[in-house]
C-alpha cells in the first residue's frame, strides 16, 4: 500500500467517523416537486428571500454612542448606509461608459455564491467632483442588496474605473472608497456609514453632515495620496488607509528580470478576512493590487508602463501572522508573469481592531 | 443519449457528498447542509447534467467546492478575528486520525481541497483543476504545499505525486 493510499483511506475514516447517521433529503421526493421549466424561478425566489436576509444582516444597526468594542469574536460590529433609502438615478440616465462600468462590475467574491449571477443595478446615486468636473461617480447597491460598487467615468481620457466591495464589509470597515490619479482629473468618492461623522485625508477635514454635504458620500477634489481616517460620531477615530505606509514591504518581480520595490504603499485585509489590497505608489510607479484566494488582479503604471493583469490561476497565500499581514502571488495571465511578495505591519491590524476589538 | 435517473445517482453517492462536504468544511452540520445544497442543485439541473455524456459526480465536486469557498468567505471575519487573538479552532471528535484533522483545520481552504479532491476523491490533476477552477500548475503547487505541512504534522509519511 502506498503512503498516499494510506492518507486516502484516513482522509476517508476521518470523514467518515464524522458524518456517521447524516443522511440527506431527496430533493426529487418531495411533497411539490418544481416542474423543470419552474426550477429557475422557484429557486431564484428562494435566492432573492436569502438574499434579503443577508441584507437585513448587512444592514444591522447599531446605535451611535455604543461601544465599537465587541465582546465575542463572533459578534463584529456592523454599521449602517442610509444613502439607498432615497431614490437615485436609474442606470439608464448615465453616461454610457459609466452605465458599462456597471455592467462590467465584479461581483467577486460574492459570485462563488452562484457562478451565474451577475450584479445588477437599478438606479445608482451621481457624483461630481469640483476640482475635476469633467470625472462623474457614481455609487450603486446592486439589486441583492450585497454589493456596493463605486464607479468613475472621466470624459477627457474616455477611461472607466469601479471598485465594488461586499455590503458587510463595507459596513464592518466603515467605508469604501475609489481614488483616481490623473493629470488634472484626480478626485476621491469615500463612501461612509451613517456612523461616521468626518473624514480625513492627510491634513484635509471634511464633515458628513455639513451643509451641502451628501449624506454617506464625501468627495476630496484630490486623489488618496494619504492616510485616510474616520471620525465616527462617538469620537473615536479610524484609520482605514495609509499612503504611504513605511509599515509596508513589497517586491513585485515581473517577467524575471525586473524588481519593484513597493515600500511605500496603502494595504488592508478587506472585508472577509480573505482578500488583501495593497495600493502602491513608488518610483515610477502607481497602482493597486488585489489579492484574493481565487487570484491575483494589478493595475497602474508601473515604471512609466500602463499594465493590468488578471490572473484568476495565479498561487496566492494570504496570512495573518503575529499580527502582520503576509501576501504571497505567483502570477502568469499569459502576458505578464512574475510575483508579488511582501507584509503589511501591524499598524493595518491595529486598524482593522478598531472597528471591533477582539480583545 | 439515455438520461440516468436521479434516484440512483441520489442513492449512490449522498454519502460521498456528504464526506466530501465534510473534508472540505470539518464541520458535521455544515456539511450537510452543504451537501443537501449541492445534491438539490443537481437535482435542479439533472436536464443537462443526468444525460450519458455528462459527469453528474463531477458536476457535484465542483458545486460543493464552489458553496464549501462561499461558506468560508462568509464567515470569514469571523476566522480573522480568531487569527488575532489566537483562539484555537474547534476540534472534531476525538478519532483515530486526530492529528490529521487537526492538520487538516489548520491548512488554507484551496490547499486542503487540493488535498481532498486528489487523494480522497481519487481525481486526477485535471480533475482537481476543474473541479476547483484553477489550473493544473496551481493546482500543483497546492498540494506540493499541503503535503508538506501535513507530513510536518502527522504521522503520516506522505510523497508528492
Amino acid at each position: 500500500m502506498t503512503s498516499n493510499a494510506t492518507l486516502r483511506i484516513a482522509l476517508d475514516d476521518l470523514a467518515g467517523a464524522n458524518t456517521a447517521g447524516i443522511t440527506l433529503q431527496n430533493p426529487a421526493s418531495g411533497v411539490h416537486p418544481l416542474e423543470p421549466d419552474h426550477r429557475g424561478r422557484g429557486r431564484a425566489v428562494i435566492f432573492a428571500a436569502a438574499a434579503c436576509v443577508a441584507v437585513l444582516v448587512g444592514i444591522w444597526i447599531v446605535r451611535p454612542g455604543e461601544s465599537d468594542v465587541i465582546e465575542s469574536v463572533d459578534a463584529p460590529v456592523a454599521r449602517s448606509i442610509s444613502l439607498f433609502e432615497d431614490p437615485g438615478t436609474p442606470l439608464a440616465d448615465l453616461p454610457q461608459p459609466l452605465a458599462d462600468s456597471f455592467a462590467s462590475a465584479r461581483a467577486r467574491p460574492l459570485d462563488r455564491l452562484d457562478p451565474e449571477w451577475t450584479p445588477m443595478f437599478d438606479s445608482v446615486t451621481v457624483v461630481s467632483a469640483d476640482s475635476a468636473p469633467t470625472v462623474t461617480f457614481a455609487v450603486g447597491l446592486d439589486t441583492t442588496g450585497q454589493l456596493l460598487c463605486i464607479a468613475e467615468y472621466d470624459q477627457v481620457s474616455a477611461s472607466t474605473s469601479s471598485s465594488c466591495n461586499p455590503v458587510m464589509g463595507v459596513a464592518l470597515q466603515g467605508a469604501h472608497w475609489l481614488s483616481v490619479d490623473r493629470v488634472e482629473a484626480s478626485a476621491a468618492v469615500v463612501v461612509v456609514t451613517d456612523d461616521v461623522a468626518a473624514v480625513r485625508l492627510g491634513d484635509e477635514r471634511l464633515e458628513t453632515q455639513a451643509p451641502g454635504a451628501q449624506q454617506n458620500i464625501v468627495v476630496f477634489d484630490r486623489a488618496i495620496d494619504g492616510p485616510l481616517t474616520l471620525e465616527w460620531v462617538d469620537g473615536s477615530v479610524t484609520t482605514v488607509a495609509m499612503l504611504p505606509d513605511p509599515d509596508v514591504e513589497g517586491v513585485l518581480e515581473l517577467d524575471g528580470n525586473e524588481e519593484i520595490s513597493i515600500s511605500a504603499v496603502g494595504c488592508a485585509t478587506t472585508f472577509d478576512g480573505f482578500n488583501a489590497e495593497i495600493a502602491f505608489v513608488t518610483d515610477g510607479s502607481i497602482g493597486s493590487a488585489l489579492i484574493t484566494e481565487d487570484g491575483f488582479y494589478l493595475t497602474g503604471s508601473v515604471t512609466s508602463e500602463a499594465i493590468e493583469i488578471l490572473d484568476p490561476a495565479a498561487v496566492v497565500d494570504v496570512t495573518v501572522n503575529d499580527r502582520f499581514l503576509e501576501f504571497s502571488v505567483e502570477f502568469d495571465d499569459g502576458t505578464n508573469a512574475g510575483t508579488l511578495t511582501g507584509s503589511c505591519g501591524d499598524h493595518h491590524i491595529d486598524t482593522t481592531t478598531s472597528v471591533g476589538s477582539a480583545s | 443519449m439515455g438520461m440516468r435517473s436521479f434516484d440512483d445517482f441520489f442513492a449512490s453517492h449522498q454519502q460521498r457528498l456528504i464526506r466530501l462536504c465534510w473534508l472540505l468544511t470539518l464541520d458535521r452540520d455544515r456539511s450537510r447542509e452543504l451537501a443537501q445544497e449541492a445534491m438539490t442543485r443537481a437535482w435542479t439541473h439533472w436536464e443537462s447534467i443526468g444525460d450519458s455524456d455528462s459527469d453528474p459526480v463531477a458536476w457535484t465536486n465542483r458545486v460543493a467546492v464552489n458553496l464549501s469557498s462561499n461558506e468560508r468567505r462568509r464567515l470569514g471575519t469571523r476566522t480573522r478575528w480568531r487569527h488575532l487573538v489566537s483562539v484555537p479552532d474547534s476540534l472534531p471528535p476525538p478519532t483515530e486520525h486526530a492529528d490529521l484533522a487537526q492538520a487538516l483545520r489548520r491548512l488554507p481552504e484551496r490547499q486542503r481541497q487540493a488535498v481532498v479532491l486528489r487523494y480522497w476523491g481519487d481525481l486526477d490533476l485535471a480533475g482537481c483543476a476543474e473541479a476547483m477552477e484553477i489550473s493544473v500548475g496551481s493546482v500543483k503547487t497546492h498540494l506540493s504545499r499541503a503535503l508538506t505541512s501535513l507530513a510536518a504534522s502527522t504521522h503520516l509519511v506522505l510523497e508528492d505525486s
